[in-house]
C-alpha cells in the first residue's frame, strides 16, 4: 500500500523521467491529470446535474417507469464510452513500455503496479466518470433511492465494468500503442460532447415525443444489457456482483502472468529528406510540429470549441460563449507556449550552438499558441457572429490576453527551467494556480464588461463600472505582459552564464 | 584557428575555468584531458559561444567570438557531452532542421547524410528521437554536424555511447578531417583514444591547465620514455597515491 501512494504522489512516469531524464515520459504524473481533468470535467458535470435532475423530474411526474428508461439509456452509453476509453488506456499501460521496464527494477510489487496502472486508468476517464456520477446523482434524488443501496450499486457498477474491461485489456495487452490510445481517447471526449447535446437536446422537445422516444429505449431494460445490469433489478445487481468478484480473480490470475508483456511497434520505413527552404520556416515547422504531436494538443483544440457550440447552443445570449470560450483558452496558451519553450530548455546545450539567436528561436513559442487558440475563439465566434460593434472590441482584447499568457507561461519556464521534457513538472501546482488566477480573471475582467455595455438596459451607473472594470483589466494585462516581458528577457540572458 | 586567452569562468562558489590559454592551429587534433569536473566542458561552452566567459578572449577561425558569434557558430560543429535534442521529431526531421538552419540544403549535403549513416550504421532516422538510446542519439548527433563539414569540430566525449565499430570509425574519419585541414578539439576520459588521435594534449585540473604538448613532449616530462599517458596523467592530477590508498582500504 504504502508503494501504491508513492506512486501516486510522485507519479510513475515522474520517479521514472528523473532517473532517466533523456527518455521522454509517458503519461501527466496523476496529481496534474487529475487536477487538469478535474478542472475540465466538473463544471461539465454540474451543468449536466441541473439539466438531467429537470429531465427527471418532469419524467418522474408523468410515469416513473419513463425516467428509469431514460437513466438506464445514458448510464449505457457512458458504460460504454467507460469501458472504449478505458481499455485504451488500460491495454497500453498494462504493457510494457519504457515506463513500465524501469518500474519493475524498482522494489515494487508486480501487484502493486498493476493495481496503480488500472487506478490511473480508471482517472484517465474522469470526463465520462463526471458524468456517470452527476448523472446517477440527479436520478437519486428525483427516484428518492436509499443512499447507501445507491452506492453500493454505483460501486459493483464500477467494479464490474473495471474488472470485466481489465481482463479484456490484460488478454489484448501488447496489440496498442500510444498513438492508439490518443486517439481512442480524442474520439471518446468528441462523443462526450455529442452526449452533451444529446442530453440538452431532450431539454426542448415535450413530453409526448420522449414518451414515444423512450420506449425505443425499451432493450436497456432487457437483462441482456450487461451495461446496466447493477440498475436493473435487485437480481442482475446479484449478478453483477458475483461476477465482478469472478473477473476480478481471473484477472488477478492473469495479470501475474501476463502483465507488462511487450508492446509491438510499427514504424513507417518511408521518408525522403529534404528542406523547408528557409531558417525561419524550417523553426516554425518545428514547434509546429511540437505542438501537433503533444499527446493532449486535441484536448486543448476540442475542449474549448466542444464547449463554446455547446454554450452557443443552449444560451442565446452568445457572450456566454465567450465568457467560456476565452478564458479556457486563454490558460491553455500559457500551457502550451511552456511546452514549446520547454522542449529549447531540456535541449539548450544543443540548441545553443545554432547559428540563430536564441530570440529567432522564442518568438515563435509565441507565436504559435496564440494564433492556435485565436483561430479557434474566432471559430467559435463563427457561430454565434458578431452583434454589435462593441463587441469587435474581443479580437484585440483577446489578442492581448494571450499574448500575456504566452509571455507568463515562457517566463515560468525560463526562470526555472526544467532538467527533463516531462511535461507535468512544467507547472508546478502553485505555479498553475498563479496563472490560472491571473489569466482567467483578467480573462473575465476584460471581456464581461462589453456584455453589459451591450445590454442596452444596463444603467448608466452600471455602466461607469464595466468600463472602469474593462480598462482596469486591459491596463493590468498590458502591465504585466510587459514586466514579464523584461524579466523574461533577463532570464534568457541569465541561460547563457549556467 | 581556436584561441583563448585568459579564459575564466567563475560559478556561483567555484572558479571551472581559471585564465587558462588555448592556441589551436589548424588541421591540428587537440585533446583535452582532466578529471571529472576539471572543466572541460565548461571550456568547450566558452569556446563555441554557448556560455559567457566570466573573463578572457576567444577568437574561432581569426574572428573575435563575441563580435562574430553567429558567423563562428555557422563555420564550426559542436558535439556536446550529452545527446539531447528535439525528442518530438524523427531523426531524418531532424536532419532537414539542421540542413535549413545552416543554409545547407544541398545535394552535396544528401550525399554526406547517406555516407556517414551508412559508416555508422545508421538505418533508424524514421524512428521518433525519443525513442531512440543514448547511443542513437549521439551517432544522429555527429552526423548532424559532421555532414557540414564545418571547419572546426568541438567534440565532448564523442565517444561514450557508441559501439566499438562505430567509436572506431568515428576516430578514423576524424583524423581524415584533420589531414584535410579540419581542426579539431576533442574532450575524452578514455587515454587511449587522446595518445592515438592527438597531435597536441593539454591536461586540466582544477580549472587550471598544468601541463600541455605532443605526446613525445609530455613523455620527456616523466623522465621515463617507457612510462605511459596514464602514468602522467595520474601523476600530474595528483591521483597515483590516492588510487593506492583507495585501492587498499577496499580490499580489506
Ligand atoms: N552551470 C553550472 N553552475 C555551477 N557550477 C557549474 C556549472 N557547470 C559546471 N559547474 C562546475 O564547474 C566545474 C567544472 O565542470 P565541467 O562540467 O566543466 O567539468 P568536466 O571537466 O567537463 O567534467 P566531466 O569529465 O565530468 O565531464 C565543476 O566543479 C562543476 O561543478
Ligand atoms: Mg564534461
Amino acid at each position: 500500500m504504502r508503494e501504491f501512494f508513492i506512486l501516486l504522489k510522485y507519479g510513475a512516469s515522474n520517479v521514472y523521467s528523473q532517473r532517466l531524464s533523456s527518455k521522454k515520459k509517458k503519461y501527466n504524473s496523476f496529481k496534474n491529470q487529475l487536477i487538469l481533468s478535474l478542472l475540465g470535467s466538473l463544471p461539465l458535470g454540474i451543468v449536466v446535474f441541473f439539466f438531467t435532475k429537470d429531465l427527471f423530474t418532469k419524467l418522474y411526474s408523468v410515469d416513473p417507469q419513463i425516467s428509469k428508461l431514460m437513466f438506464l439509456f445514458w448510464i449505457t452509453i457512458l458504460s460504454l464510452f467507460f469501458i472504449v476509453g478505458y481499455l485504451g488506456m488500460a491495454m497500453y499501460s498494462l504493457s510494457r513500455n519504457e515506463e513500465i521496464e524501469f518500474l519493475l527494477t524498482l522494489p515494487i510489487k508486480r501487484r502493486t503496479l498493476t493495481i496503480y496502472q488500472i487506478f490511473v486508468s480508471t482517472i484517465s476517464q474522469l470526463f465520462v466518470l463526471s458524468f456517470y456520477f452527476f448523472i446517477y446523482l440527479s436520478y437519486m434524488i428525483v427516484s428518492k433511492e436509499n443512499i447507501i443501496f445507491g452506492i453500493l450499486k454505483l460501486f459493483v457498477h464500477f467494479l464490474f465494468l473495471i474488472s470485466f474491461s481489465s481482463v479484456i485489456a490484460v488478454l489484448l495487452g501488447g496489440k496498442t500503442n500510444k498513438g492508439i490510445v490518443r486517439k481512442i481517447n480524442v474520439l471518446i471526449s468528441l462523443f462526450a460532447i455529442f452526449f452533451y447535446f444529446l442530453i440538452i437536446s431532450f431539454q426542448n422537445v415535450n413530453m409526448d415525443q420522449v414518451q414515444s422516444l423512450v420506449k425505443f429505449f425499451d432493450f436497456t431494460t432487457k437483462p441482456y444489457n450487461i451495461l446496466a445490469w447493477s440498475f436493473i433489478s435487485n437480481k442482475l445487481f446479484i449478478f453483477a456482483l458475483l461476477l465482478s468478484i469472478l473477473f476480478t480473480l481471473v484477472f488477478s490470475i492473469l495479470a501475474n502472468k501476463l502483465a507488462f508483456e511487450p508492446v509491438e511497434r510499427k514504424t513507417s520505413k518511408n521518408y525522403k529528406i529534404k528542406g523547408y527552404g528557409t531558417v525561419m520556416k524550417a523553426i516554425y515547422r518545428k514547434d509546429l510540429k511540437a505542438t501537433l504531436r503533444y499527446e493532449q494538443f486535441l484536448y486543448f483544440v476540442l475542449y474549448p470549441i466542444g464547449f463554446g457550440i455547446f454554450f452557443s447552443f443552449i444560451n442565446k445570449d452568445y457572450f456566454v460563449t465567450l465568457f467560456t470560450v476565452i478564458p479556457i483558452t486563454t490558460f491553455y496558451v500559457a500551457f502550451e507556449t511552456a511546452i514549446l519553450t520547454n522542449a529549447e530548455f531540456t535541449n539548450l546545450q544543443t540548441i545553443l550552438t545554432y547559428p540563430v539567436k536564441f530570440t529567432t528561436l522564442m518568438i515563435p513559442k509565441i507565436i504559435i499558441p496564440t494564433s492556435i487558440n485565436l483561430l479557434i475563439v474566432l471559430s467559435v465566434f463563427m457561430f454565434s457572429a458578431f452583434k454589435t460593434n462593441l463587441s469587435y472590441l474581443i479580437v484585440p482584447i483577446t489578442f492581448l490576453l494571450f499574448s500575456m499568457s504566452s509571455i507568463i507561461g515562457m517566463y515560468f519556464v525560463a526562470k526555472n527551467p526544467p532538467k527533463t521534457e516531462n511535461m507535468n513538472r512544467i507547472f508546478g501546482i502553485g505555479q498553475t494556480f498563479i496563472i490560472e488566477g491571473i489569466t482567467m480573471g483578467l480573462a473575465f475582467g476584460s471581456i464581461l464588461p462589453i456584455s453589459f455595455l451591450i445590454n442596452p438596459q444596463t444603467s448608466f451607473k452600471m455602466r461607469i463600472i464595466s468600463i472602469l472594470i474593462m480598462i482596469a483589466s486591459i491596463f493590468i494585462s498590458s502591465v504585466i505582459s510587459v514586466f514579464t516581458f523584461k524579466k523574461l528577457k533577463k532570464h534568457l540572458e541569465l541561460s547563457l552564464e549556467n | 584557428m581556436i584561441k583563448a586567452k585568459n579564459l575564466t569562468k567563475k560559478f556561483k562558489d567555484v572558479i571551472a575555468v581559471d585564465h587558462i590559454n588555448i592556441d589551436v592551429p589548424q588541421g591540428q587534433i587537440f585533446g583535452f584531458l582532466g578529471p571529472n569536473g576539471a572543466g572541460k566542458t565548461t571550456t568547450i561552452r566558452m569556446l563555441t559561444g554557448t556560455l559567457k566567459p566570466t573573463d578572457g578572449e576567444v577568437e574561432i577561425l581569426g574572428l573575435n567570438l563575441k563580435k562574430h558569434e553567429i558567423e563562428i557558430k555557422r563555420r564550426i560543429g559542436v558535439v556536446p557531452d550529452e545527446p539531447r535534442i528535439y525528442s518530438h521529431l524523427k531523426g531524418f526531421e531532424y536532419l532537414e532542421f539542421v540542413m535549413d538552419i545552416y543554409r545547407i540544403n544541398n545535394k552535396e549535403t544528401l550525399s554526406k547524410i547517406e555516407d556517414l549513416c551508412n559508416a555508422f550504421g545508421v538505418n533508424y532516422l524514421e524512428k521518433m528521437i525519443s525513442d531512440m538510446s543514448h547511443g542513437m542519439k549521439q551517432k544522429l548527433i555527429l552526423i548532424s554536424v559532421l555532414m557540414r563539414k564545418p571547419e572546426v569540430v568541438f567534440l565532448d566525449e564523442p565517444t561514450v555511447g557508441l559501439d566499438a565499430k562505430s567509436a572506431k570509425i568515428l576516430k578514423e574519419l576524424l583524423k581524415n578531417y584533420a589531414k584535410q585541414g579540419t581542426t579539431i578539439f576533442l574532450t575524452t576520459h578514455i587515454l587511449e583514444i587522446a595518445e592515438y588521435m592527438c597531435d597536441v594534449i593539454a591536461i586540466i585540473n582544477n580549472g587550471k591547465i598544468i601541463t600541455q604538448g605532443t605526446m613525445e613532449e609530455l613523455k620527456k616530462q616523466t623522465g621515463d620514455e617507457n612510462k605511459t599517458l596514464e602514468d602522467l596523467f595520474l601523476k600530474l592530477t595528483a591521483q597515483e597515491e590516492d588510487i593506492k590508498h583507495i585501492v587498499e582500504s577496499l580490499s580489506r
